[in-house]
């Protein structure tokens, strides 16, 4: 197998603070990697630089073979590498229905002319998108608030939500941050089985989460990072034997 | 006073292509113009001068509304990738460059004294009485194209994505939109309507100046996309010509006896101030607010 995602020697600082020393880490197409490590420990900010926010000051990131670094957010994207935000993140205006179709790719009736004269194409794939949009929001349990702006939402339908943008796109790979923070246990639940029916129909899965218990559950391998480096790497039990990890996460014994 | 009644028609019609214009821009791809009035002043000028040299009014019109695409491309150019409140900045000034060399390029503008006799089409076959109303129809045909095809526009794809990059354009990014191109499309396309409008009053007007295209008209259109409801062109089309028939019946009054001339004209800017703030407390989000459309299968 070959890795589907490669980080290689990611180091980034902001003013003068370094936040990566030295990221490495391969992914292989068709698992669900768990990308764990103490607060601080850089992985948000190397999400950030995977999917394209900023530029790594060092390193490369390649995609399904292809040198990714530094690319433009929307040409990730169009790679099929799709990322979603801690905080859950929305667009205060649209409702849920016009965030589904707003992450549908290859959509013709973006383009200005197109547009205007209500080109065949555009409906076409407008009609295809929105069949998909209904079956994920059916398939997320958002298809009774699907007209509802998403400020109305609750703070889980907002996690919810953020996975079903992420469907949309068609992505070969997800990178998920945190999709269980702050949501009660029914739902983490929920999200969990989610994820997992995801991975099962082959979408490649990194996820960043801090509930251990569902990392075990979920996650294979796991990836840990502290202070800006990747520690180390491999099943769960393994990375939790490891006494740098103990330590990473615990503190030194004096 | 049918006559009147035409012309504040008319002035309307050209206030609402303009509000269509600055609705597009502010209110859905969340560009701020500040120097909608410059494009205004550009098209206007452009039609005025390119037809004193005999090319027919229809030419006038396609260079007036070229002029604010190229002045949309010149203002934007720099200043797209920055942070939004520098479009705000340059747009602010762009408008007074255009006054100010208006003013002094008497070659090309004849200065302070503007450009009179600029031609009137059809005013010779029609009579006064009916270019006015050949004029009125004209002006009022053209909102309303420009209205269904913003409207148009609103409601397709494309109009969601702009909606997007007006909500959060980091966001819409990710979501894997060409957030420079969706930008300087919607505006280049807002100048556009802009120089339109500039053209249709010249020959409307038959005189420009560099009085004309005072700062107060960009605040005047923002009030009027404001009250009438941002993001949707029809609350633009219907505050526009709520701002003028407003504008226009605090004229009236000067007959009040008890006060003086002077009052009266600080009266009327009074009035327009508390009518915003009036509208703003009672419906935040405008007369005819922006809608959400609902989900469907067929689009």
């Amino acid at each position: 197998m070959s890795a589907l995602l490669g980080v290689r020697g990611i180091t980034r600082s902001f003013y003068g603070v370094s936040a990566l020393s030295g990221v490495d880490f391969e992914i292989e197409e068709g698992t669900l990697t768990g990308l764990i490590g103490p607060n601080g420990a850089g992985k948000s900010t190397l999400f950030n630089i995977v999917s394209g926010a900023f530029a790594p000051d060092r390193g490369n990131i390649s995609f399904a073979g292809e040198d990714i670094t530094g690319r433009a957010p929307r040409r990730i994207v169009e790679r099929g590498l799709v990322r979603t935000f801690q905080l859950a993140r929305g667009f205060p205006k649209l409702s849920v229905f016009q965030h589904l179709m707003l992450y549908g790719p290859h959509q013709p009736g973006e383009h200005l002319w197109s547009a205007l004269s209500r080109g065949a194409a555009g409906r076409k794939r407008e009609a295809e998108l929105a069949e998909r949009a209904f079956s994920i929001a059916k398939r997320l349990r958002l298809d009774h608030v699907i007209d509802n702006r998403v400020t109305h939402l609750s703070g889980g339908q907002k996690k919810l939500l953020e996975i079903g943008r992420a469907l949309m796109a068609e992505p070969r790979m997800i990178l998920l941050d945190e999709p269980m923070a702050g949501v009660n246990p029914t739902l983490t639940g929920e999200i969990a089985a989610h994820l997992s029916e995801l991975h099962r129909s082959g979408i490649t899965i990194c996820l960043i989460e801090h509930d251990m218990a569902l990392i075990r559950e979920l996650c294979d391998p796991v990836i840990v990072m502290a202070e800006g480096k990747t520690l180390t790497e491999g099943s769960f039990a393994a990375v939790a034997a490891d006494p740098r990890v103990q330590e990473a996460y615990l503190g030194r014994r004096h | 006073m049918a006559n009147y009644l035409t012309f504040i028609a008319t002035i309307g019609g050209i206030y609402a292509l303009l509000a269509l214009s600055l609705n597009l821009a502010w209110g859905t791809v969340g560009l701020v113009n500040l120097g909608l009035v410059g494009f205004f002043a550009v098209g206007a000028y452009a039609s005025a001068i390119v037809t004193a040299i005999g090319v027919p009014v229809v030419g006038g019109i396609v260079v007036a509304m070229l002029a604010g695409v190229v002045a949309g491309v010149i203002v934007t150019f720099a200043t797209l990738r920055l942070r939004d409140d520098y479009l705000a900045i340059v747009t602010l000034g762009f408008a007074e460059v255009v006054r100010i060399v208006a003013l002094n390029e008497r070659w090309l503008t004849n200065g302070a004294d503007g450009i009179s006799g600029i031609v009137t089409p059809l005013r010779q076959t029609l009579g006064g009485r009916g270019f006015d109303l050949f004029y009125l129809g004209l002006v009022t045909l053209i909102v309303v194209i420009v209205w269904f095809a913003l409207r148009r526009l609103d409601l397709s794809p494309y109009g969601r994505a702009l909606k997007s990059v007006r909500e959060d354009q980091e966001l819409a990014a990710f979501a894997g939109k060409d957030v420079m191109r969706l930008k300087f499309e919607a505006f280049a396309l807002s100048a556009a309507i802009a120089g339109l409008a500039g053209a249709l009053y010249a020959h409307f007007q038959s005189y420009v100046s560099p009085d004309h295209f005072q700062p107060l008209i960009t605040i005047y259109v923002f009030l009027a996309v404001t009250a009438g409801g941002v993001g949707r062109p029809i609350g633009a089309v219907f505050g526009a010509y709520a701002v003028v028939a407003f504008m226009e019946a605090t004229r009236f009054l000067a007959d009040l006896p008890f006060l003086e001339p002077v009052q009266v004209a600080a009266m009327r800017e009074i009035l327009i101030g508390l009518s915003l703030a009036l509208i703003l407390l009672l419906k935040p989000t405008g007369l005819l607010p922006e809608k959400t459309p609902k989900a469907t299968v067929q689009p």
